[in-house]
C-alpha cells in the first residue's frame, strides 16, 4: 500500500498568485509565514511595542494592495520588510517623533547570570540608540543583513541600489555600532 | 577582505536578538484575521480618509504660503505725519548760511504769550473802586 506523499507547502510565489485570483487564505498563510519575521524588524528598527500589531497589520494591507508592483526580483520576505520600513517611517512621521522600544527585556533571559544580563542589556541599550542615529539606509541594510542574514544582492534588489552599495553601507552601519559597543 | 570588513559576529548576535521576544508575543492568527478584515474594506474609503487628510493638509500649507506672501508683498503705508514731526535731517543741512541765520533770527523772536490772570493772583493789584465794581458784579 504506497504511503501518502507529504503535500508541500506552497511557495509564496504561489500564494500571491492565488491571493490575485481572489484567495483570502492564501493571504493569511502568508502573514502567518512572514507577521513575526516583519514585526522582529520593525522592532529592530524603533518601532515601539505597543505599535507593533499596528504596524504589522498596515504592512501586509499595503503589500497586498500593490502586490501587482511585485516583479519578482527579490523574495517576498525581502519585500515585504522594505515595505514595513517605510510604513514605520510614515508613522514616525505623523508621531513626530523617533519610536524606539525598550530592548532590555529582551536579553534579560540569555543566561542567569545577572551581570551577564545587565551588560547584555547595556549593550542592547547602545546597539538600540545608535541604530535610531544611523541614516535610514544604513540601518535597514544593516537589520537586512545582520537580523535576517539575507545576502547583499537581495539586499540592494530590495532597495533600490547596488550590492556593492549595500556592502558600503553595512560597513558604515557596522563601524558606527561596534564604536557605540566599545 | 580589510579587516575593518570583517562582520562582526557578536554584533550580528545582537541584532538578531532586536524585537525578538516582542515578536514572539505577536498573535499571528489574530493578525492574519485583521489583515484578512482590513482588505476586505472598500480600499476607496482608506484611500478616500488618506486623501483627505493630505487635502487639509495640503489647504493648510497653501493658506499658509498666501499669508506670507502677502505679508511680504504688502506695500508699506506711508507714515503718518504728525503736527510737532521733525523735520528730515537733510532739510536742514541742505540750508545755505543766510538762510540758516533767517530761521534762528525767527526762532529768537520773543513770544508774546498771554497768561490769562488767575482771579485769586491780581487782587492785590487792584484799586479800590475796582474791588468794589468786582464785588457788584459778583453779587449780582
Amino acid at each position: 500500500m504506497a504511503q501518502p506523499q507529504p503535500v508541500a507547502a506552497p511557495t509564496d510565489a504561489a500564494l500571491i498568485a492565488a491571493w490575485q485570483r481572489g484567495d483570502e487564505q492564501a493571504a493569511a498563510e502568508l502573514v502567518r509565514r512572514h507577521a513575526r519575521t516583519l514585526a522582529r524588524f520593525l522592532a529592530g528598527a524603533g518601532a515601539q511595542e505597543a505599535d507593533l500589531d499596528d504596524l504589522v497589520q498596515d504592512t501586509f494591507i499595503r503589500v497586498f494592495r500593490s502586490i501587482a508592483r511585485f516583479r519578482g526580483d527579490c523574495q517576498f520576505r525581502t519585500w515585504l520588510l522594505t515595505i514595513g520600513g517605510n510604513v514605520l517611517k510614515d508613522a514616525g512621521r505623523r508621531a513626530g517623533r523617533s519610536k524606539v522600544i525598550p530592548l532590555a527585556e529582551d536579553f534579560a533571559t540569555t543566561d542567569g547570570d545577572p551581570h551577564a544580563e545587565a551588560e547584555a542589556g547595556e549593550a542592547a541599550d547602545r546597539l538600540r540608540d545608535e541604530l535610531g542615529r544611523l541614516p535610514r539606509m544604513q540601518r535597514e541594510v544593516f537589520l537586512l543583513r545582520a537580523q535576517q542574514g539575507l545576502d547583499y544582492g537581495e539586499i540592494a534588489a530590495a532597495l533600490g541600489t547596488t550590492a556593492g552599495a549595500a556592502r558600503v553601507h553595512y560597513h558604515h552601519a557596522q563601524r558606527r555600532l561596534r564604536e557605540s559597543l566599545t | 577582505m580589510k579587516p575593518h570588513e570583517i562582520e562582526d559576529p557578536k554584533l550580528q548576535e545582537l541584532a538578531r536578538k532586536l524585537g525578538a521576544q516582542a515578536a514572539e508575543r505577536l498573535d499571528v492568527e489574530r493578525m492574519a484575521q485583521a489583515v484578512l478584515a482590513g482588505l476586505r474594506q472598500p480600499a476607496r474609503q482608506r484611500t478616500w480618509l488618506v486623501w483627505t487628510q493630505v487635502a487639509w493638509v495640503r489647504a493648510a500649507a497653501t493658506v499658509v504660503l498666501l499669508v506670507g506672501i502677502g505679508v511680504v508683498v504688502q506695500p508699506r503705508s506711508e507714515p503718518v505725519r504728525g503736527a510737532w514731526e521733525d523735520p528730515p535731517a537733510g532739510a536742514v543741512q541742505d540750508l545755505s548760511a543766510d538762510q540758516l541765520t533767517r530761521v534762528l533770527d525767527e526762532l529768537n523772536q520773543p513770544v508774546d504769550v498771554t497768561v490769562p490772570a488767575s482771579e485769586d493772583a491780581g487782587l492785590e493789584d487792584l484799586s479800590e473802586p475796582q474791588l468794589r465794581a468786582l464785588l457788584q458784579s459778583l453779587e449780582g
